[in-house]
């Protein structure tokens, strides 16, 4: 009886020592952004508006804070980060202790901006979040089928210089979202249709991604 | 429930499976079965289905873990003979009440499945309450019912079994090479209920398969060969989970799912013949099948409470790691069996039938 007893125990420890969940620490009682181009919008999902990673995100803060958080989705028009990071920075400087997540995954490279350029755009943003507080999440690349091999090699690029360059706050995604058969191709279960938006499993992709990255970001702070 | 006489074109097709079975050769794929023992072994095999689809509504593809969701997908696709084997277990039965009776019972009864459909549609309204959400239309909640459950399963099949039983033989192979195409090829049109219609085709085809596999056998040796093909070929063909060539793997999903029932067909005859009866609340399966997706919400529920170790909780729980969610959702998986056993043994138990 004492031997199954421990085999028991045995299977069943692991289990509970791993299973731990991790405790949702999101900072409330701020301004919450969420800037980005045609996926902010919702394009790809089949619901819009209910589905999307940003709706999903705001009902996150909304059940985890109640209240306590002003939550803002931006969208701009041109879709192209390197043409609203000057706006953007200025929005989230004005607002001290914010959470910003970036997310322009791949319209300004397809339209012909430099790596360098990107960088620069990054290291602008990085500088008015470190000024006032805030948390910032700027996201990565997405496959796009319609790309060709020079701005995929960009984009790639881009991930690998930014990674190193802006650690946790950076956000690599094009692993996640690249088919299985080819590096440069949207996985058929996370594409809408097109090759280029992503639909309602790409967007909850989405929306976990960035939430664990705030979590992780969250909880080493809270540590020290 | 309605009554279905059966119809003299199927009278003829009915033939004596015993002296049938004398005149295949040998070396046929296909051997004869003793037809008195298919009932017997139908537990097994709807214990087996049924942990199928559970597995798929309670394990989703962990798309954020990114060096392990491969393992999940295989694991999704190797479990991926449930829906199949739904019907062609409905099929096999089918031609037993044809051959037993001279008539069958279908769930074509519409009034039970409008009342189905009905408190599925009323769990979803409570629940969305119940989570402080706002409470949407009743036509949303409708179409959770119909598209978000397993109900449409018993619809498909209360359309199928009446048209499988009004076909002569060749006009069933004929109307399931149609049925078969559309599903292989459908078309991108909202016609009515896209979803629904092809999930009818597809039970028509198995069913049909199933009518013929009545009686039958194969070695389970060649079917294990089959479906591990089957797998491979489908495994290699796919992006993480989900067909590239659509007609392919519909035709693929097919032939794994009819490799897996004739093997386990012949690993539930073995059971039985070393007195391993199935459990007689097997056959009451088709109650905690109907109520599934409302089960796992419950048991997700009551999973997150437990791995937070508190009840006021206002979402699932978050995970960094690969094991912790296996474990989370292995658990959710293994209550949700557990109770779904409950309730089928609760309706044996005091013989209660729906």
């Amino acid at each position: 009886m004492s031997r199954r007893l421990a085999a028991l125990i045995l299977f069943v420890s692991p289990a509970v020592t791993v299973a731990a969940p991790v405790e949702p620490i999101i900072p409330c009682g701020g301004q919450v952004y969420v800037f980005g181009g045609s996926t902010i919008l919702g394009d790809g999902v089949r619901a819009p508006g209910s589905t999307d990673f940003p709706a999903r995100m705001g009902t996150s803060f909304e059940r985890v804070c109640g209240g306590e958080v002003t939550f803002t989705n931006s969208a701009g028009e041109s879709g192209r980060l390197v043409d609203e990071v000057a706006a953007i920075a200025e929005r989230v400087a004005r607002s001290p202790r914010s959470v910003a997540f970036v997310h322009f995954p791949f319209t300004d490279l397809e339209a012909g901006a430099s790596v360098d350029t990107m960088l620069q755009a990054y290291r602008t943003l990085m500088t008015a979040c470190a000024a006032s507080g805030s948390t910032c999440i700027v996201g990565g690349q997405q496959p796009v089928n319609a790309l060709t091999e020079e701005v995929t090699d960009r984009q790639l690029e881009l991930e690998r210089r930014a990674s190193a360059a802006f650690g946790s706050n950076y956000l690599p995604l094009y692993r996640y979202f690249r088919s299985e058969s080819s590096v440069r191709r949207l996985m058929v279960p996370l594409d809408s249709g097109d090759g280029r938006y992503i639909d309602d499993f790409g967007h909850d992709l989405l929306y976990k991604l960035y939430r664990q990255r705030l979590i992780e970001l969250t909880s080493s702070r809270h540590r020290r | 429930m309605s009554r279905l006489t059966n119809p003299n074109a199927s009278v003829s097709n009915v033939s004596d499976d015993r002296s049938h079975a004398a005149r295949v050769p040998s070396f046929a794929l296909l051997e004869p079965f003793d037809v008195a023992r298919e009932k017997t072994i139908a537990g097994w095999l709807r214990i087996a289905f049924f942990s199928s689809i559970l597995f798929n509504h309670t394990v989703p593809i962990p798309y954020e873990f990114v060096d392990e969701r491969m393992w999940v997908v295989w694991a999704q696709m190797l479990r991926d003979f449930g829906a199949v084997g739904f019907f062609l277990i409905a099929g096999v039965s089918l031609k037993g009440k044809v051959l037993a009776r001279g008539h069958v019972k279908l769930p074509s009864n519409l009034l039970k499945l409008t009342i189905a459909a009905a408190v599925l549609a009323a769990f979803d309204m409570l629940y969305t309450v119940a989570k402080g959400g706002e409470l949407g239309s009743v036509h949303r909640s409708f179409y959770f019912a119909l598209y978000e459950t397993n109900l449409w399963f018993f619809i498909a099949y209360a359309f199928a079994g009446p048209l499988l039983l009004s076909l002569t033989r060749r006009d069933t192979f004929w109307t399931g090479v149609c049925c078969l195409l559309f599903i292989m090829f459908p078309g991108d049109t909202r016609l009515i209920s896209p979803w629904i219609l092809q999930t009818i085709s597809l039970g028509f085809v198995c069913m049909a398969i199933g009518v013929e596999l009545h009686g039958r056998q194969a070695n389970p040796w060649l079917m294990l060969a089959v479906a591990a093909v089957a797998f491979v070929v489908r495994v290699s063909l796919d992006d993480y989970g989900v067909p590239v060539y659509h007609a392919i793997d519909v035709v693929l999903r097919i032939v794994y799912g009819v490799a897996c029932f004739l093997l386990f067909k012949a690993l539930a005859d073995a059971l039985c013949r070393r007195s391993m009866r199935p459990p007689g609340w097997a056959n009451y399966l088709f109650v905690p099948y109907l109520i599934q997706v409302p089960i796992v919400i419950v048991v997700t529920v009551i999973a997150t409470a437990l791995f937070n170790g508190s009840l006021q909780v206002k979402m699932p729980p978050i995970f960094f790691s690969f094991p912790g969610w296996l474990a989370f959702v292995l658990t959710i998986f293994g209550i949700a069996m557990l109770a779904s056993f409950i309730v089928a043994w609760f309706l044996r138990r005091f013989e209660i039938r729906v």
